[in-house]
Order: structure tokens, then C-alpha cells, then sequence
């Protein structure tokens, strides 16, 4: 047996009861593995996640689903020391980074 | 600036910020086996818990300030699942996270994973907060220290 997180898809369910995230264009700040970015960037127009991680994002980008790897961008970088653009997101997601 | 802000100027004027940390309190240890459950007791987190409340008042700072609104809360237990203490222990120590953890909770777990087969589970509970963007941009005189 491996390692299982959120089995029963409680985070999965609060997140998609807060923000629908159909159309839009989200910053995921600290996105580790891609673990919380995999649940809801089906329905989005694009995602830009960032981890400080390099091994993390290793991870993310070597486990992107074929059918996301169009829309979700992953960058190994400090949100305080990165250029991203202004007002141009309509979700930001903190997830476990606050 | 520091990171709350500059998500805050990163999302458009009807942006959103979901965000999803740990409750300020201690993570729970079970043994699942079947349908039995089995408590055996809290894992100390307490620097990772006054990070947390750190981080929280930085955020309630910022709500005050007018650059965020709270519009809704869930809060729910992360669960994660591991086939041995071992397993649960490399995870959280690759991760970095602090914590301590009675000798005795550790016996007790690895006695009845022995001999009942089951899952070690770790209860973590989390708020996950949407919050809406307000304002433009910070006033002025507003300094995020």
C-alpha cells in the first residue's frame, strides 16, 4: 500500500464548494507536488503554480496529465522574488503556504 | 511587500484567494482496521502551530486594511493514509516538518499495525477560506510590516 492523502475527498469537496473554477485564470502559490493543483485545473483556463521546491516541482511537471500540460505552467520560484503579472488572475490559491 | 500583497496585486479586481492551511492545533494519529478505529493520541506541532498563527493574524491584518473580505469557510479533516509508521515518519521528516511524538504512541501504533494489518492515519484538520479582493490597490501609507 502507498501513501494515500484526502481518500475520502474532503479537501477536494471544500474546494470546489468555494471557487468555481470553470474560465479562469489562476496563481497557485505553493503548489508542492501538484497534489491540490490537480483538483481543480480541468475547468481552468490556465494555472501558473509556483514552489520554492525544486524537487517538488520536478515531481509536478513529471506528473502532469497529458491532457493539462497545455494549461498548467509550473515554475520553481519565491512568489516575493518572482515577475507575475498585475491584475490579470481571477484565483489566487494558498494552499498549505500561508 | 510580502506574499498576501503581491497575490493581492496580482488578481484582477473581482480575484478571488482560496486559501487552504492547518487549524492552529495538533494532528491526530489513528490506526484504521476495518471498521475499527483506533485513537491514540496528538502529535506535538506547536512551532508549526505558532506559524499558523502567525500567518493568520498576518492575513486578519490585511482583511482589516481593506485588501481582502472573507466570504465563506469549510472546514474539514485532511486524512492521510500510510501502511506503517516507517512510511509516516520518512514522509514528514522528507517534508521538513517539525513535531514530536510520544515514544509510547509509537510503540502502541507499529504493536496493532503487527498484528491486526490496517492503516496508521494521520487527522489533520484544515480551514479553507475563500476570500474576496477589495480595493485597488494598498493606501499609501500602508506598510505590510
Amino acid at each position: 500500500m502507498s501513501v494515500s492523502v484526502d481518500p475520502d475527498g474532503a479537501e477536494i469537496s471544500a474546494i470546489h464548494e468555494l471557487v468555481d473554477f470553470r474560465g479562469v485564470r489562476v496563481l497557485e502559490v505553493g503548489c508542492g507536488d501538484g497534489r491540490v493543483t490537480w483538483r481543480y485545473a480541468e475547468t481552468a483556463v490556465s494555472v501558473l503554480a509556483l514552489d520554492v521546491n525544486e524537487q517538488k516541482i520536478f515531481q509536478a511537471v513529471e506528473q502532469t496529465p497529458e491532457g493539462l500540460r497545455s494549461k498548467v505552467t509550473f515554475i520553481v520560484a519565491d512568489v516575493n522574488h518572482v515577475d507575475i503579472p498585475q491584475d490579470f488572475f481571477d484565483v489566487a490559491v494558498l494552499s498549505h503556504s500561508l | 511587500m510580502d506574499a498576501l500583497s503581491r497575490i493581492h496585486s496580482s488578481l484582477r479586481a473581482s480575484g478571488v484567494l482560496l486559501d487552504l492551511h492547518p487549524q492552529p492545533e495538533n494532528s491526530r494519529l489513528e490506526i484504521w482496521q476495518g471498521n475499527r478505529i483506533s485513537p491514540l493520541g496528538e502529535i506535538d506541532q506547536q512551532q508549526e502551530i505558532q506559524e499558523i498563527e502567525y500567518a493568520e493574524s498576518r492575513l486578519a491584518e490585511l482583511e482589516e486594511r481593506g485588501l481582502y473580505a472573507t466570504d465563506s469557510q469549510r472546514f474539514f479533516d485532511l486524512l492521510e493514509h500510510h501502511p506503517s509508521v516507517e512510511s509516516w515518519l520518512q514522509r514528514w521528516a522528507e517534508e521538513g516538518w517539525q513535531f514530536a511524538v510520544d515514544d509510547e504512541v509509537l510503540k502502541s501504533a507499529r504493536e496493532l499495525l503487527q498484528a491486526g494489518g490496517g492503516d496508521l492515519v494521520i487527522r489533520e484538520p484544515i480551514r479553507a477560506t475563500r476570500l474576496n479582493r477589495r480595493r485597488e490597490t494598498a493606501p499609501d501609507n500602508w506598510s505590510p510590516n
